[in-house]
Parts: C-alpha cells; sequence; structure tokens
C-alpha cells in the first residue's frame, strides 16, 4: 500500500462480549432512569461505550523533518474489555509495546504528516465496577520506585508516621493514609491549568487534582514501603449524570488517575483518593472499589515510550505525546487530542 | 434528614469554595509586596542570566510547559501585550518548566514566534520556590521588582492587560 494511501486498519480483539442483557437497559432506557435520578452511582455494575480516540495535527512544525507521535492504546484486562478496535492514519504505523509496564501504544514517525492530519483509534470497552484483583504477573518492586516528582520531606514522613502510627498490616496503613489524605486535601476545581503530581507542593498546598492526590497518596504508602501502582485513565460523567454521548480534550485537563496498592498475596486493592474527596457520599466507597466511568489507558509513572522518546520519562501516558527532530510537539499548537464516546449501554 | 444532610453538604461547599484563595495565599512562599525569587538560568543560546538584573522595569513573569494548551493562548496574548504595551516600558520574560537546556527552549521560541526572552526552569529549586506545580503562573512585577499579583491559571486578555496596567503605574 503507498505511503500516501489512506491506512486503514481493522483488528477486532478475539473474545465477545458477555453483557448479561437481562440485568441491562440501553440507552433510551437509561436517560429515563437518570431523570428519575434512581441510578446508584456505586450499585452501576459495568458500563459499555463507544470511543474514539483522535489526534490531530494542527500545524505541522516550522523546522520541518520527521514528527513521531506516540498514541496510547488501552487493554484487555481484568477491569476492562476492549473489542471492534480499529485504527486510521493518513501515514504507516505500528502498535508498540513499552517494556517496564507493557503500555501498548500506535506509533508514527513521518516528515508527510500535514495540517489537519489525524490519527483515529475507535473501540468499544466494557469497563466494570472493580475491587481487588489478584495480579500474579505483577512485579511489586517496579511499583516502589518512585518518580522525579515524587519525594518525601520531613512534613510528610512526619505525617505519616502520625497517621499510621504501629500499624503493620498493608492494608490497614492504606485504610489510615487514604482516610486521612481525604480530609487533608482539598479538590482544586479552580485549577484549569496542567499538573505535575509533585508531592511536596501538595502537601504543603493542601489543594490539587487527581495527579497531587494519587502522588502524595503513592509517596507516603511508598515511604512506608508499600507498592503502589499508578493507574492512568479517562474520566467520564458518572452514571447518574451520563448523557448518551460526549466530547473531551484529550490533555492533562482531560485525563483522570488513580491507583492500586500491594497488600500482599499477589492482590492489589483500588483507591481513588480525589474522587473520594469529590463525592464523600461514596468516600467508603473509593476505598477498595472503582465506578465503572472511566477507563484505563495505561499504567505506571515515569513511562520510556517504544521506540524511546527524546524527552525524559513522560509523568504518565493518557494523550498522545509527540514529537519533531528530537523535540517535544506543542499541544493545542502542532496538535491536539479529542476523545469522544457514546454510551451503549449500562449494567444495573 | 437527606435535606438536612445536602444542606450541611452544601454550605460546607460553599465556605471551601471562599477559604480556597486564601488557603492557597496563605501557603505560597510568592508574596504580594515582597520581591519574587531570583534565579540565574539558562537562555536559549546557552547563556546563564541572572533574573534580577535583567528586571530593570514592570515585568510579567511567565510559567509555561509544552504539553499545556491554555499556555499556548497565553502566549498569543503576551505577544500582542508586547506590542501594545512597548517592550522598552514593559518587560516579558518566560520560563518553561519543561526545559532543561537551551535546545527546548529555541524550538518552543522559534515554532510560536515570540520575541521576549524565555529560560529553562525545570528546575527543582525554580519549581519549589515559585510554587509551580500546575501551568500557567503569571507573575506581575512592578517597577519596584515587588510582585503585585500572582495568577495560577489561565487568564483572559483583559485581564492581563489590567493587571500590567497596574505594574506600569
Amino acid at each position: 500500500m503507498n505511503r500516501r494511501d489512506f491506512i486503514k486498519l481493522s483488528a477486532v480483539s478475539a473474545g465477545a462480549m458477555a453483557i448479561n442483557k437481562a440485568a441491562s437497559f440501553n440507552i433510551a432506557e437509561a436517560k429515563a432512569v437518570s431523570k428519575k435520578k434512581d441510578i446508584v452511582d456505586s450499585e452501576v455494575k459495568a458500563l459499555v461505550f463507544n470511543v474514539i480516540y483522535k489526534t490531530q495535527i494542527l500545524t505541522p512544525p516550522k523546522e520541518g523533518g520527521m514528527v513521531s507521535l506516540w498514541v496510547p492504546l488501552p487493554q484487555t484486562d481484568q477491569e476492562q474489555e476492549i473489542t471492534s478496535l480499529s485504527i486510521s492514519s493518513p501515514q504507516a504505523f505500528t502498535i508498540n509495546e513499552e517494556s517496564l509496564y507493557g503500555n501498548k501504544m500506535v506509533y508514527v514517525n513521518s516528515d508527510k504528516l500535514k495540517k489537519e492530519d489525524s490519527i483515529s483509534i475507535s473501540y468499544k470497552i466494557r469497563r466494570k465496577r472493580t475491587g481487588t484483583i489478584t495480579d500474579a504477573s505483577e512485579d511489586t518492586k517496579r511499583h516502589l520506585a518512585l518518580t522525579e516528582r515524587e519525594k518525601w520531606d520531613g512534613k510528610i514522613t512526619k505525617f505519616v508516621d502520625d497517621v499510621v502510627g504501629g500499624e503493620k498490616s498493608p492494608l490497614e496503613i492504606g485504610r489510615k493514609i487514604y482516610s486521612a489524605l481525604v480530609d487533608y486535601l482539598t479538590y482544586d476545581k479552580l485549577i484549569p491549568g496542567c499538573g505535575q503530581g509533585i508531592s511536596t507542593w501538595t502537601f504543603e498546598q493542601r489543594r490539587g487534582r487527581c495527579d497531587d492526590f494519587h502522588a502524595l497518596f503513592r509517596t507516603m504508602m511508598i515511604y512506608k514501603g508499600i507498592p503502589v501502582r499508578w493507574e492512568q485513565g479517562i474520566p467520564l460523567p458518572y452514571p447518574s449524570a451520563m448523557s448518551k454521548e460526549g466530547k473531551m480534550e484529550g490533555d492533562c485537563t482531560g485525563a483522570h488517575c488513580w491507583v492500586r496498592f500491594h497488600i500482599g498475596s499477589n492482590q492489589w486493592v483500588p483507591v481513588d483518593v480525589s474522587e473520594a474527596n469529590k463525592r464523600r457520599d461514596l468516600r467508603e466507597f473509593f476505598f477498595g472499589t472503582l465506578s465503572p466511568n472511566r477507563f484505563k489507558i495505561s499504567t505506571g509513572r515515569g513511562i520510556i515510550l517504544k521506540p524511546g522518546q527524546a524527552g525524559e520519562p513522560l509523568n504518565s501516558l493518557y494523550f498522545t505525546h509527540g514529537e519533531y527532530n528530537e523535540m517535544p510537539l506543542i499541544y493545542g499548537h502542532h496538535y491536539r487530542n479529542t476523545i469522544t464516546y457514546k454510551l451503549v449501554d449500562m449494567e444495573a | 434528614m437527606a435535606k438536612k444532610y445536602i444542606s450541611i453538604v452544601t454550605v460546607i461547599s460553599f465556605l471551601c469554595i471562599l477559604l480556597l484563595p486564601l488557603i492557597s495565599e496563605g501557603s505560597s512562599k510568592l508574596k504580594e509586596g515582597s520581591p519574587p525569587p531570583f534565579f540565574t538560568l539558562m537562555d536559549e543560546s546557552g547563556r546563564m542570566v541572572n533574573l534580577e538584573k535583567l528586571i530593570d522595569r514592570p515585568t510579567v513573569m511567565y510559567f509555561t510547559h509544552n504539553a499545556c494548551f491554555y499556555c499556548v493562548q497565553i502566549i498569543a496574548y503576551l505577544k500582542r501585550a508586547q506590542v501594545k504595551f512597548q517592550k522598552d516600558k514593559l518587560l516579558i520574560l518566560g520560563v518553561n518548566v519543561m526545559a532543561k537546556d537551551q535546545k527546548l527552549i529555541k524550538s518552543y521560541r522559534n515554532e510560536l514566534g515570540f520575541t521576549f526572552p524565555m529560560f529553562a526552569g525545570n528546575r527543582e529549586d525554580v519549581l519549589r520556590a515559585y510554587d509551580i506545580n500546575y501551568v500557567p503562573v503569571i507573575i506581575f512585577v512592578d517597577s519596584k521588582k515587588n510582585i503585585r499579583k500572582v495568577v495560577g491559571h489561565y487568564i483572559h486578555e483583559p485581564e492581563l492587560h489590567k493587571n500590567i496596567q497596574e505594574i506600569m503605574k
């Protein structure tokens, strides 16, 4: 196939959707129920939605040269099932997997990308409400490493020591730190910018968004020697407020993250500290459970892509990373990501 | 009972929103009326520049990052502000907190086409001193080298101009 031709590949993953139709209802019904306000967010078992993740070139770099794009590709795991995967790109691409966490990405490297060219990935996701998972394949040691932005100082360690006391159980340590942070921090909706998840900043400022909450939680847990796995994804509205379809900016302002900590025997407990802070009615729920109005894009922090990017390891992988001549592309100038979703089913 | 709970939550939420700016300002290292921290930072040619010496007139210090959509929009506003308020009367200086050296600064500047100086600010001491976690951050410094205002979020062009006029008085 000619490189200039529009390349389209469809790869439908194996495995049929195992939706229990008896326990599910369609969109029209979902909207009707939503109006009655009788959807309980914590009780929805799964959401099924179609997603289009699109990366569009706004302005090619003035310097010209090769442009590299790494577009994240979500994967099927215990929490979500990806089917009907379809990828379209104006230039040749490969699907790569980085070696540390196994995150996958669509990689395009070309000097022919022009204005308004776009790489579009569509898929269907069935995302479940999940709790503690058992994952024997996971190497706990790699989740004990802090990134450049995650550091503890004397104030943080004193806070943790005071909160944890003599507790030795990883589960109970996690519960104590989770609870203390929900009370200590404030979710700052007023920040319409991009954060870096700096632990010391968050502790001092006592505010932040999901990156900040979970970077601080991770820092505190790792200080106590407990591995914490970072999970990066895309948030969707809660089932009770879910519309039939929606569109989001695919940058730092449109992402969400949560973490899982290891309690031994290959068991990983999820927590969403920032959502617990925003939704106080779900405070108990978000210790050990995740609502299905999200999907996971990647795992881990400090990510080195494949092939490796010229710049530093990425804080996390949720939006397309781009480079030209070994320089990072400028988001909003060179390229832009949009994520659109359509709700297909809601399993009560 | 449910109604009472909702009312309490509503009142607490409202109080939190009111108090949030106080919490932010109270814990910030940047104080209005005091000078900003000054550093010697690398410019696009690799030269180390002492910002204290550079700031000789009302100044807008702008902290940006390549992955920030809002930041690109503000660059456009700053380019227009430099023309409107004249660069011999107003200094605009940028700090890219993604950049560790001159290469990234140079490409950022070439691509976005601004002429004001920009420096590499991806240093822990710089980020801590200026309380940078989120970008954009804009610091308005008056002719006496004191901070007049810190804006830690996106700014609209009229508000940018209003703050510039304040430091130029």
